[in-house]
């Protein structure tokens, strides 16, 4: 069994072979609580031992079944709370609606690619406005998270979210807008460095026509450029040619995989092409369908190796869902919704077009203190139950009435590095005399201020 | 019980013997209707009876009859300035049926305290005979049959003293109590219908004086719309010695009266607006409608409120007073807002609110919100209809132009009616190529409209409401003639219960989504929930509150219940 220690030294044929379980990395609670971590938001005790039960690969099979009887039943439940949100007229209370299923949905690895390709397709609803169109959009992403990207980029590319936000509502032929063009093949698709402005302005002639007309894409054939254009070094004259050409660049699958390695398996460094070469061929040969690549991925010696464990800072709703799942907490998701956009992650809000940076950019001064207010506000607040009930009943349920054990299962079940003796002692001390549910309340908020409560 | 608090009490709370109340008749009535038993057998009421049928269990007796027996001879409750604490004695049947329960009681605390892990809640002790348990944020003692809870250990020693020295001086002998106690056996003698149950006074004077809630006792108005329902009483409280009152029950109805003493000129000249001239501001009889949730009618010269903002609100208030003041004189095509728009109506102001059922729309709204309709009498009707139809028709234009450009549905403006009476109204259109049967957005809710009837004009978020303002202002064209043939009440409101059910009921779906995002409740649950808020709804008829500065000033509140 190879141990990594540098990822540069890492062999590409051995980091994307299915994972195996050893001596020195056996499948145990930890590594199961990562792998659900990672792939979804957290886990509770009885869904890690319902994967202890299988073998990963089993596990990450299962991930990636989007039907079942749960599915439907939480579907249509979800679907009436969009419908009453959205009502309201207000885009933030999208945000609500999108927690309360990155809490509940049964498959939770949908949800987290979901959440990544609302970073990667950035729109902000602050400029769409109109919270229909934000549904619309994520229930596409939804709809293609781990299927076939070739189908979610031509639906982005006539989304009207994405449009609007774009500033592409009206796309003339005597005055191309570029702005969809270049994000194309600088976010969406190829990455910067791997066309030229020539190809940008080319581009953006193929989409001349395409506009929004109340609320719904529709083509204008008397806007649309039908002359010939020279993209990435082919002939075209359509928007939906345009947008294979750009998909059929060599890069496509390279940019997608290293952005799927940062999501799932960590922040710093970035990995070689050399490395991402198995899982970039592999999506490549699928047709850009994404569910083999992810699935290698997931189950993959690299993910699952000791390596992997706490190279991830967590994003502020993977903390606080994250908490909230392990633990069986349901709160006032208004309240979170709110707090979360203070600590820079509101959902259908991002910063730019480029999304959330992630990774170290989550954690500075300012929000490390905001973080933890916010498990504070979030552990303290009267809405809060565990598992239906009060604290005390669900740390009764977990048999964790004793302050090591509690630590311990902490440590193991939401840490990826646990809590050194020190730490563990200056938690205890501050604790003498108080009740169990004060206790462990305080314990955790305050190693919501500790560097391991921040990485994944 | 009076005789055991102090002279420094500020407030003081009276609860009749418990047999005066338990077995009301309203309270069987209430038992034996239908809506009752639905809600008793509710799953939220079927937790807390299983809780309480624990209590019972632990304590050997049910809770009807422990309550009887814990306020077998009444209960107060009192507020001490000197001591900064709160005071609750109830007279229990027995010297020996307190000291009993209370052990059980302290023991089922010490058994949960031991189950979490806790300390011992309760330290027992002894202070001149008497039987007392301190705890960390106060002290429960028995003074033979008298129970005493307070919050404060000094407080509970000066009752005890009191108790066991047979004190004469006290809070039974300053004038404030006697004022009360005058004034509570006039009331008592000249009311027979309903039972008093409660009685409360408060020494307002002492509580402005050690600065206790500033806001409300004293100073400038920091909000705008609180200051327009409740400035009058904002004034009284500014000015009042004390505020009594009393809780009463009937055959159908449960009722709270707050009274205070009242001299016109209290509110000053910046609050006219409010009590009216030489305080004979009165309402107007109520405007009825179909479905209706609520009708208020009241005094409130808003013109003269918005041109004495200087002297009624403070520097933050006014401050928005004048950027608003500034922006609506714009929109009022330059007319002056507070003088010439708000001045063109009387200070008597009628306001309807109403569910809509939408059983004839077309376009029927995903969230259902009541319609309601402004009625007022205009100054110069001449001038003030062609200014008002012209200023309507110029919103109407400016909505469109903003809507428009946020993508949002416009009105489309039209006059119905006929000669005898028209109707200037506005209806949103619904888009041309919608692709789907999905609801409407909110503003399909609203078709606004004007009309003016005689000197009154009808201002209403629906066509049909103004319409049936119309026809009410017609039909009861002598009784809306004049302000002067209004009531005494300076505000009446009237709240239905039936109207308000239906109400939330077509909104439940988005009630029961409120509530699981609000609550992190499951859906279960929240239906449930919402569901018991609905049935408890079943029970209530209606709700009424009315405002009078006669002599005195008197807020009374009723609560109907369905016979």
């Amino acid at each position: 069994m190879m141990q990594v220690t540098r990822l540069d030294e890492v062999d590409p044929d051995w980091a994307w072979q299915p994972w195996e379980p050893s001596a020195q990395e056996p499948w145990d609670r930890k590594r199961a609580a990562l792998l659900l971590r990672r792939s979804g938001f957290g886990a509770t005790e009885s869904e890690i031992q319902a994967a202890l039960q299988k073998s990963p690969a089993a596990s990450i099979e299962q991930m990636l079944q989007t039907e079942g009887e749960a599915t439907e039943q939480f579907e249509v439940e979800s679907a009436d709370l969009a419908a009453s949100l959205v009502a309201g007229g207000e885009a933030k209370s999208l945000s609500i609606w999108w927690l309360h299923r990155m809490l509940h949905h049964p498959q939770q690895l949908v949800e987290k690619m979901t959440l990544f390709w609302h970073g990667h397709f950035a729109t902000g609803a602050e400029k769409v406005l109109d919270p229909g169109l934000m549904l619309d959009q994520n229930k596409l992403l939804r709809k293609h998270a781990f299927g076939d990207f070739r189908a979610m980029v031509h639906g982005i590319a006539k989304d009207p979210a994405m449009l609007i936000y774009l500033d592409s509502v009206t796309n003339r032929k005597a005055h191309p807008n570029e702005n969809f063009a270049r994000e194309l093949m600088e976010l969406f698709c190829i990455g910067e460095g791997n066309y030229t402005e020539a190809d940008v302005q080319q581009l953006a002639r193929c989409f001349t026509g395409w506009e929004i007309r109340r609320k719904n894409f529709r083509f204008n054939p008397y806007q649309h450029d039908s002359g010939l254009k020279d993209v990435l070094g082919t002939e075209i004259e359509t928007g939906e040619a345009a947008i294979d050409t750009v998909l059929s660049h060599k890069k496509v699958p390279y940019f997608i995989v290293r952005k799927l390695f940062h999501f799932f398996i960590g922040d710093e460094p970035s990995p070689t092409d050399a490395l991402l070469r198995p899982l970039a061929d592999q999506f490549a040969s699928d047709g850009l369908v994404l569910e083999g690549m992810i699935k290698k991925l997931l189950g993959s010696r690299l993910m699952l190796s000791n390596w992997s464990m706490a190279r991830k800072v967590r994003s502020p709703v993977e903390m606080a869902i994250g908490l909230m799942r392990t633990m069986q907490m349901t709160s006032n998701l208004d309240q979170l919704s709110n707090r979360l956009r203070e600590v820079g992650q509101a959902l259908f809000f991002p910063p730019n077009v480029k999304g959330w940076d992630g990774g170290r950019a989550w954690v500075n001064s300012s929000t490390l203190v905001g973080r933890a207010n916010l498990i504070y506000q979030l552990i303290r607040d009267d809405k809060t139950r565990f598992a239906n009930g009060s604290f005390s009943d669900w740390l009764q349920s977990q048999k964790l009435s004793d302050p090591d054990a509690f630590l311990d299962w902490f440590s193991t079940m939401f840490l990826a590095v646990p809590i050194s003796d020190s730490q563990r002692m200056s938690l205890r001390s501050s604790q003498d005399g108080k009740s169990e549910d004060r206790m462990f309340r305080e314990m955790i908020c305050l190693m919501a201020a500790m560097p391991q409560f921040q990485l994944s | 019980m009076v005789q055991l608090f102090p002279e420094s009490t500020v407030a003081f709370v009276e609860l009749a013997p418990a047999d005066q109340w338990i077995n009301h008749p309203l309270r069987q009535q209430v038992q034996a209707s239908a809506n009752f038993k639905e809600v008793w057998r509710s799953e939220p009421v079927m937790k807390l009876r299983s809780g309480l049928m624990l209590a019972e269990f632990a304590l050997g007796d049910k809770a009807e009859n422990l309550i009887t027996k814990l306020i077998h001879g009444g209960a107060a409750f009192a507020v001490d300035k000197e001591q900064q604490g709160v005071a609750l004695v109830a007279k229990t049947e027995s010297k020996d049926w307190l000291e009993s329960y209370l052990k059980k009681l302290i023991k089922l605390a010490r058994d949960e305290a031991t189950k979490k892990k806790e300390d011992d809640p309760f330290k027992e002790t002894e202070y001149r005979g008497l039987l007392a348990y301190k705890t960390k944020d106060g002290i429960v003692a028995a003074l033979d049959e008298y129970l005493l809870i307070t919050n404060k250990h000094t407080l509970a020693k000066i009752i005890a003293d009191r108790y066991v020295d047979r004190s004469a001086e006290g809070f039974e002998q300053t004038e404030q109590y006697s004022q009360f106690a005058k004034d509570r056996n006039q009331a008592t003698n000249s009311s027979s219908s309903e039972t008093e149950v409660g009685w409360m006074t408060v020494d307002i004077q002492s509580l402005r004086e050690a600065g206790v809630a500033p806001d409300l006792l004293g100073g400038k108005a920091k909000d705008f719309g609180a200051e327009m329902i409740l400035g009058g009483l904002l004034a009284v409280l500014h000015q009042t010695p004390t505020v009594s009152g009393t809780l009463r029950l009937s055959d159908s109805k449960v009722s709270l009266s707050l009274d205070s003493p009242y001299q016109p000129g209290w509110g000053g000249e910046e609050r006219v607006f409010f009590f009216g001239e030489e305080g004979k501001g009165h309402a107007m009889p109520l405007l009825q409608s179909e479905n209706r949730i609520a009708s208020l009618s009241a005094y409130r010269d808003v013109s003269q409120m918005w041109l004495r903002a200087g002297d009624l609100f403070d520097a933050t208030v006014n401050d928005q007073l004048a950027q608003a003041d500034s922006t609506l004189t714009t929109l009022f095509s330059g007319r002056d807002f507070g003088e010439e728009i708000l001045g063109a109506i009387y200070p008597e102001v009628r306001i309807v609110v109403s569910h809509q059922d939408f059983q004839e729309a077309s376009s029927i709204p995903a969230v259902k919100l009541p319609e309601f309709a402004l009625v007022a009498k205009l100054r110069k009707p001449a001038l003030m209809k062609q200014e008002l139809k012209r200023i309507f028709q110029s919103l109407v234009g400016f909505i469109n132009v903003t809507s428009a450009m946020n993508g949002q549905p416009q009105l489309d403006l039209d006059i119905e009616g006929d000669s005898a009476q028209q109707y200037y109204t506005s209806r949103f259109v619904p888009e041309v190529d919608r692709k789907d049967n999905a609801e409407f957005p909110i503003q399909f809710n609203f078709s606004p409209c004007l009309a003016f009837v005689d000197d009154f004009v009808v201002l209403s978020s629906t066509v049909s409401l103004t319409k049936q303002m119309a026809v009410q202002l017609k039909s009861s064209a002598g009784e809306n003639a004049s302000p002067a043939s209004s009531t005494a009440k300076n505000t009446i409101l009237n709240v239905q219960a039936a109207a308000l059910r239906e109400a939330l009921e077509a909104n439940r779906k988005l009630m029961v989504s409120q509530n699981m995002v609000e609550n992190g409740h499951s859906k279960s649950e929240a239906e449930t929930e919402v569901g018991l808020l609905l049935a408890v709804l079943k029970m209530l008829d209606q709700m009424t509150v009315d405002l009078s500065f006669e002599n005195k000033a008197t807020l009374e509140t009723s609560l109907h219940f369905v016979k």
